[in-house]
């Protein structure tokens, strides 16, 4: 066995160690590396044609980046941002070569843009609703009115954002009720001062 | 045309060079790029800066269709290699022109002292080592190529954890710990990315939990204290006694109770009065508490007594757990996160 097949079979190896700590975020990756080894072990004269360009070990690592955060967001019920990986990772994994691969997920990424921040605008959204609406609530006079209709176009963007957007899924659905503090009790003082501004 | 835009067109012009000399005359790719750079170069001429001239590659897509020009050119190169039998490992210093241009690019080469030693640790191998092969077989066995991603992250955040302790963000704080745990644990990159992300997703959480209950509790009462401070009119002493009677229901608590929780004295120290000291640089936590208790006690003179919520207000919930307001400084600082996102 010629130096450079050993050492490419110590960084084989070594990129195969590296997988150990988390297999289940690299599936593919570690797949990929086992065949390549293999080769290497079994045919090492060929072992460069018979490996190719390595384009199957940055598919691999690629697709496992995308499927670990598709996983990732499911699990945080973030359900656009897990469905936009998903996306991601069809792209790639159509990919067939260098050649396309980038433009692929480069296609893929600017086509689910928007599904990635969703999320984001959801959060947000939650986090001025109830910071009006305790406004509303401790204030008096002029201030009041000009909280009260903030507390209303807060509403109304955050129904854009989710159309079954509702009090109790602002108390019960995880990715809103994690961004508070509130507990029941406090939930129903707000929600009491929500149905004063209600029309 | 602009020096960088120029030195930019330069580096794409060496890469067709390279392949030129690798692949027949007349090859269609090879033509093509060529003239593709020129579009590149005349859209370059129209620019005054290098910024918006990257901004036109990217909003034009231009950069993509360069880069796949020279993928594809880089992959006829491989396979003309590899039909007459000639397949070339690269030498360790092509493999290394990346980390060079990373290198290159870090600015605070003082304030980052561990992240240079990795540099300059692959930059010896790169000396040291016979060809490519060798070269990349070296930087897995030093585990360097998880060091490049780990190493850095660790310098971040060591540096972060401090700016956020002195402006009372304890869950950025324990962020940044984790983060720093993780960077020395993680075996592979992509477990570094996985776990930067899950755990700043994690941390949205607490931080914006912790920001509005700090909010309700401080926020919500120095504002209209401050307005009265300043203009002690009939409409902004009902703003504070409106809000102090929303307090005091909303939590339980009065005046005395509020300044004495911990996580409100440590938002107050680093927080609030980080802004305070700027126009007014005598005051100290003791003489703006004892300010705001004046005046929210010169605005609830003669009016009814305060009705305070009931005990069970004196408290907060973070993910799946409620705490005493008393503790909640100390729980920001190791929040209660559900096994089910611990990995």
């Amino acid at each position: 066995m010629s130096s450079p097949i050993k050492n490419s079979e110590k960084y084989l190896q070594g990129r195969l160690a590296e997988t150990r700590g988390r297999p289940d975020l690299h599936p593919r990756t570690i797949q990929v590396y086992h065949e390549l080894i293999n080769i290497i072990q079994s045919d090492p004269e060929n072992y460069l044609n018979r490996a190719g360009d390595m384009f199957a070990t940055l598919q691999a690592e690629q697709c496992d980046y995308e499927y670990a955060f598709q996983l990732l967001y499911e699990k945080l019920e973030n359900s656009e941002r897990a469905r936009a990986h998903g996306e991601v990772l069809k792209a790639l994994e159509s990919a067939t070569g260098y050649s396309d691969i980038w433009m692929k997920k480069s296609e893929a990424v600017s086509s689910v843009n928007d599904m990635m921040n969703v999320g984001i605008e959801k959060r947000n959204a939650v986090i001025h609703f109830f910071a009006s609406l305790v406004n509303y609530m401790r204030s008096v006079d002029t201030l009041k009115l000009k909280f009260k209709n903030q507390v209303l176009e807060n509403w109304i963007a955050l129904q854009e954002l989710d159309p079954e957007i509702s009090f109790e899924k602002l108390k019960t659905h995880k990715p809103y009720c994690y961004l508070t503090y509130y507990d029941n009790a406090r939930y129903a003082l707000l929600e009491k001062g929500f149905r004063e501004v209600l029309p | 045309m602009n020096p960088d835009i120029e030195e930019f067109l330069n580096n794409y012009r060496k890469q067709i060079d390279g392949y030129a000399q690798k692949l027949p005359g007349g090859d269609r790719t090879l033509d093509e790029a060529m003239a593709y750079l020129e579009k590149i170069a005349d859209v370059g001429r129209t620019c005054s800066d290098i910024g918006t001239f990257m901004g036109k590659m990217v909003e034009t897509d231009m950069m993509n269709k360069m880069t796949q020009y020279l993928t594809d050119l880089a992959m006829a190169s491989l396979s003309k290699e590899r039909a007459s039998g000639s397949v070339r490992i690269p030498t360790p210093s092509e493999l290394a022109d990346g980390y060079h241009r990373s290198y290159d690019s870090i600015e605070d080469k003082a304030g980052s002292p561990e992240t240079c030693r990795v540099y300059e640790r692959i930059f010896e191998l790169e000396k040291e080592c016979q060809d490519g092969a060798e070269f990349l077989a070296r930087l897995v066995e030093e585990s360097l190529l998880l060091k490049i991603a780990s190493v850095p992250l660790k310098e971040v955040s060591k540096k972060a954890m401090n700016d956020s302790d002195n402006m009372s963000l304890p869950t950025m704080v324990y962020h940044h710990e984790k983060m720093i745990e993780m960077s020395e644990m993680a075996k592979s990159a992509l477990e570094i990315q996985y776990e930067s992300q899950r755990l700043m997703e994690l941390n949205r959480y607490e931080l914006t939990c912790d920001m509005m209950l700090t909010n309700d509790l401080v926020g919500n009462i120095s504002i209209p204290v401050i307005d009265y401070f300043f203009n002690p009119s009939e409409e902004n002493r009902r703003q504070v006694e409106s809000s102090y009677r929303f307090l005091a229901e909303f939590f339980g608590i009065d005046a005395d109770e509020l300044f004495s929780i911990p996580r409100v004295l440590d938002h107050i120290e680093n927080a609030v009065l980080r802004e305070v000291r700027k126009q007014h640089p005598e005051t100290t936590r003791d003489t703006f508490i004892e300010d705001a208790k004046n005046i929210i006690k010169k605005c609830m003179q003669g009016k009814p007594e305060l009705k305070k919520g009931p005990e069970a207000h004196n408290s907060f919930r973070i993910w799946d757990k409620r705490y005493r307001l008393v503790d909640a400084l100390k729980v920001m600082k190791n929040p209660p996160r559900p096994d089910e996102y611990q990995t």
